[in-house]
């Protein structure tokens, strides 16, 4: 956890975050008798005076606020498949929608899936059912490959995953056939691709199938993005390429844009973290969230992508100290943390209010200073990685221009 | 106690390459562990043992027999200023060591004699094989071989006494108290005396055969240390089981086909770059081995270079030599067994080792059907819905311990499949249509005579057998490649 603070705050020794019980106790209070705060031991902020969610209310469980979706999952783990057949009817061609309860489902069903075998005999040919299932074993390899590094992975498990994994593409090319207009089925195998070591032709073929159907689809370049990366089975030109011509062949507003910042933290900063002050501080990456805040301002308030993009922007508006912009992107938050980049923390929670009080702590010792007017479109700073007129610097980022 | 550890040190290494690998490599870091603790223990045990034995483990080899040998040793000797041993002994094993048969507590000079295994003479080139004949001999110019018997018994009982008392009740840790303060002055001043006798040894030896040869020939002992064991295992007694053996001039020299093969040169490769540092006591009697090879190292260079070959070159018809070692050193019931060719040999291992296996696969279908232990019985029962009711009959795989749900269910049938694997690959080979070629890279290793089968076979094999334990189990798959066979 420690390692990954330090990975997405940049800072070498993250603030502990403290549980409501110590930071009341710090305080010289009873635990649990006053209210709830959040941050550092030292450095508390009392959300509900800046219309922030208490602790106690936020939700790691699920990405986005609704009580149907909740109801659907409750439904699933009582062996009732209907009101999750209902749920998907309802999502219909709202492709991201779609993708992301047929994922959620998929992970109910690699715990237990008896009652999504009842509604595959009950209607086996509901495409819905029958990408769930495929999105399943996805889970499922995963889960007995384990999230280890590949080298601690034993011969038993790498045998499971990938005797599971490899039945995927034919469940998916089933789904597809039930449903051919939707490109669920495409997206859960874009996973399995990966973890299947698929070829890059092999690879562009399926990604053909992908924005066949949904050019834009979020999830779906996030997936991609990470088959590019150097470490899989790209590189950081290929990489790159694919994510500008990805934002470039989008409408603003299709939040495509958080995908140069997953980039910039996973794949673009430097190795020695002597270099990344100036590395975030730079040209590049103002750039980068400049343009994914022109981004947000266009796009549906409705998309479920939306609170994701407004996390990774919160966590780089931290980390550039641009405070009031920080402090309204975790007020649009509210209550739902269950994403990335919280979700790649084992206690997204902690990582999440400890971003949140630095946000508003660093806003006050500011003088709580207005929002800046927006930013107006650029073209990416030349020399940058970002511009593909020149070779990547690779190595030398762009630095405080 | 010194057997005790090398039993578990062999039993180690045994789980490591046992664990269903259908090609076992020779698994470098366990053998590499073992290899370097188990050469001091190795030579411990002579040490002691052969002191109080009479005959030696192994076959006297007369100057008659082996004058070239003897000439060899000879001349080391007489570099080394000290004289020949009486007998020369080999042995089956990866040790060289020299005994004296001292009186009166070492006063009065004994009998010498040499132990030299017979894997080292294969594996050694004649360079390395002088360095390390020049580092036994070392112990003699020293004037060291005499008392070193007796501090070394005195070293030995009282590592013994020490291990036995820790762990016991109150009683004991008191007596353990009393003792201990004794025993480690003791250990510790002849620690250093042991030490220092093999420092000494290691110079001597790098007079005679150069600084390049002795490094490498320390190098080389661990990596010959497990190889020779992996070879035994995975080769030379993998059949033992059956009744077979490979004929008694190859039982040993056959280690020598494995040492040739590229690919396995690769993997001694890295036992020999990388010497495991080992955690040291204060009472071992060798320094660790990479300080010794550091040490040997760091020396000047010597313009001696490096040879090649086989110290093989110093016997005279060395497989009957080899034959004579192995039946030496083998227990009588071998006499009896069966002796085949490798290919035979190792065709026959593959298919007990596959069958073994597919075993309980076998018994669970039978169990559950009534029906008679065959791979059609397997699938009949997996037709009738019965996938998951096999899995429950069989051992329960390590990985699926603790686990619940689905994860175990795949862990389950993951296990299954690999058994349905074993249980095909001997129906092909029964079929006259596979089998488990000799090859000196991988063993175990099941092949299919794609020649003899329709096109594809080979690629849909795999498939039909993850098609029997897929989410839908289906046979159809492999029914209709088994049919392709008759």
């Amino acid at each position: 956890m420690s390692r990954f603070l330090e990975r997405i705050t940049g800072k070498a020794r993250p603030p502990r975050p403290a549980s409501d019980a110590k930071a009341a106790a710090a305080a010289g209070r009873q635990p649990g008798t006053g209210p709830a705060k959040d941050g550092s031991s030292n450095r508390t902020i009392q959300p509900a005076e800046y219309g922030l969610p208490l602790r106690t209310e936020l939700r790691t469980d699920r990405s986005v606020d609704d009580p149907a979706l909740d109801a659907a999952v409750l439904a699933a783990k009582a062996g009732n498949w209907q009101p999750v057949g209902a749920l998907m009817w309802e999502a219909g061609r709202d492709w991201e929608r779609r993708y992301l309860y047929t994922w959620i489902f998929g992970a109910l069903a690699a715990e237990d899936a008896r009652w999504l075998q009842a509604w595959r005999q009950a209607h086996p040919q509901d495409g819905a059912a029958a990408a769930i299932e495929a999105s399943s074993l996805v889970q499922l390899a995963w889960k007995i490959r384990t999230g280890d590094v590949s080298s601690k992975v034993s011969r038993e498990q790498w045998d499971g995953f990938f005797r599971v994994l490899r039945q995927v593409p034919e469940h998916c090319r089933e789904a597809a056939a039930l449903s051919p207009e939707d490109p669920t089925p495409w997206v859960v195998l874009l996973g399995a691709a990966k973890g299947l070591q698929w070829g890059n032709d092999e690879f562009r073929a399926l990604w053909a199938e992908v924005v066949a159907r949904d050019p834009h689809h979020v999830l779906a370049h996030i997936s991609a993005q990470s088959y590019w990366l150097p470490r899989w089975y790209g590189s950081t030109d290929l990489v790159l390429e694919f994510t500008e011509q990805a934002i470039a062949a989008a409408p603003v507003g299709s939040l495509l844009s958080l995908l140069r910042l997953d980039l910039l933290n996973r794949e673009l900063r430097p190795e020695d973290s002597k270099l990344r002050p100036a590395f975030w501080s730079g040209e590049q990456v103002r750039w980068a969230i400049d343009e994914a805040l022109i981004d947000l301002a266009a796009a549906d308030p409705a998309n479920v992508r939306i609170n994701a993009m407004r996390s990774w922007l919160a966590v780089f508006l931290v980390r550039t100290e641009r405070w009031a912009e920080a402090v309204e992107q975790f007020r649009a938050i509210g209550r739902m943390v269950a994403f990335e980049p919280w979700s790649y923390s084992t206690d997204g929670t902690a990582l999440f209010t400890q971003q949140r009080a630095t946000a508003v702590l660093g806003w006050e010792a500011a003088g709580r200073p207005a929002v800046p007017p927006p930013a107006r479109h650029r073209s990416a700073p030349a020399g940058s990685y970002f511009d593909l007129t020149t070779p990547n610097p690779d190595a030398e980022p762009v630095t405080g221009r | 106690m010194g057997f005790g550890l090398l039993a578990l040190l062999l039993a180690i290494d045994y789980l490591v390459l046992n664990s269903d690998d259908p090609s076992p490599r020779l698994v470098v870091y366990a053998l590499g562990f073992s290899a370097v603790a188990g050469v001091p223990i190795l030579r411990g045990i002579f040490f002691t043992r052969g002191n109080r034995m009479r005959k030696p483990p192994g076959v006297p080899v007369t100057k008659a027999q082996q004058p070239v040998l003897w000439q060899r040793v000879e001349i080391l000797a007489e570099a080394m200023g000290t004289r020949p041993p009486k007998e020369i002994w080999m042995t089956a094993d990866v040790n060289a060591a020299v005994h004296e048969e001292s009186w009166l507590m070492g006063l009065i000079p004994g009998k010498r004699r040499m132990l030299l295994g017979a894997p080292l003479l294969i594996g050694l080139t004649p360079a390395q094989f002088d360095a390390v004949v020049g580092h036994e001999l070392g112990h003699y110019s020293n004037q060291d071989t005499r008392l070193a018997g007796l501090v070394q018994r005195g070293r030995e009982s009282m590592m013994n006494t020490l291990r036995a008392f820790r762990g016991g009740n109150n009683l004991s840790r008191v007596l353990f108290g009393l003792y201990k303060g004794y025993a480690e002055r003791y250990l510790r001043t002849t620690q250093a005396i042991s030490r220092e006798q093999e420092r000494a040894a290691d110079l001597a030896a790098v007079r005679i055969a150069g600084r390049d040869n002795v490094a490498s020939a320390l190098r080389q002992i661990p990596a010959l240390d497990a190889g020779f064991d992996f070879y035994l295992g995975h080769y030379a007694a993998s059949a033992s089981k059956l009744g077979l053996l490979p004929h008694t001039d190859e039982f040993i020299g056959g280690f020598r086909h494995l040492l040739a093969d590229p690919e396995r040169n690769e993997e001694l490769d890295a036992i020999r770059r990388s010497l495991p540092k080992r955690k040291t006591t204060p009472y071992d009697s060798h320094p660790p081995m990479d300080e010794r090879v550091a040490a040997i190292e760091a020396l000047p260079e010597d313009g001696r270079g490096r040879d090649s070959g086989s110290a093989m070159e110093f016997l005279h018809l060395p497989a009957p030599l080899f034959g004579a070692v192995a039946r030496s050193a083998w227990k009588p019931e071998n006499n009896s067994k069966q002796q085949v060719d490798w290919a035979t040999l190792l065709h026959a291992a593959g298919r007990a080792h596959a069958l073994e296996q597919a075993g309980p696969l076998l018994s669970a279908a039978s169990a559950v059907s009534g029906g008679s232990p065959t791979l059609m019985q397997v699938l009949e029962v997996v037709d009738r819905g019965g996938l998951a009711a096999l899995c429950g009959r069989l051992p329960e795989p390590k990985i699926a311990k603790g686990t619940t749900g689905r994860l175990r269910d795949e862990h389950l049938r993951t296990d299954f499949g690999k058994r349905l694997r074993s249980l095909v690959e001997v129906t092909v080979a029964d079929a006259g249509r596979g089998g488990w070629p000799l090859s000196w890279s991988h063993s175990h290793h099941f092949e299919i005579r794609t020649e003899l089968l329709p096109e594809g076979f080979a690629d849909r094999l795999q498939p039909a057998v993850e098609a029997v334990v897929a989410g839908r189990p289906s046979t159809g798959q492999l029914r209709e490649l088994v049919r392709q066979l008759s």
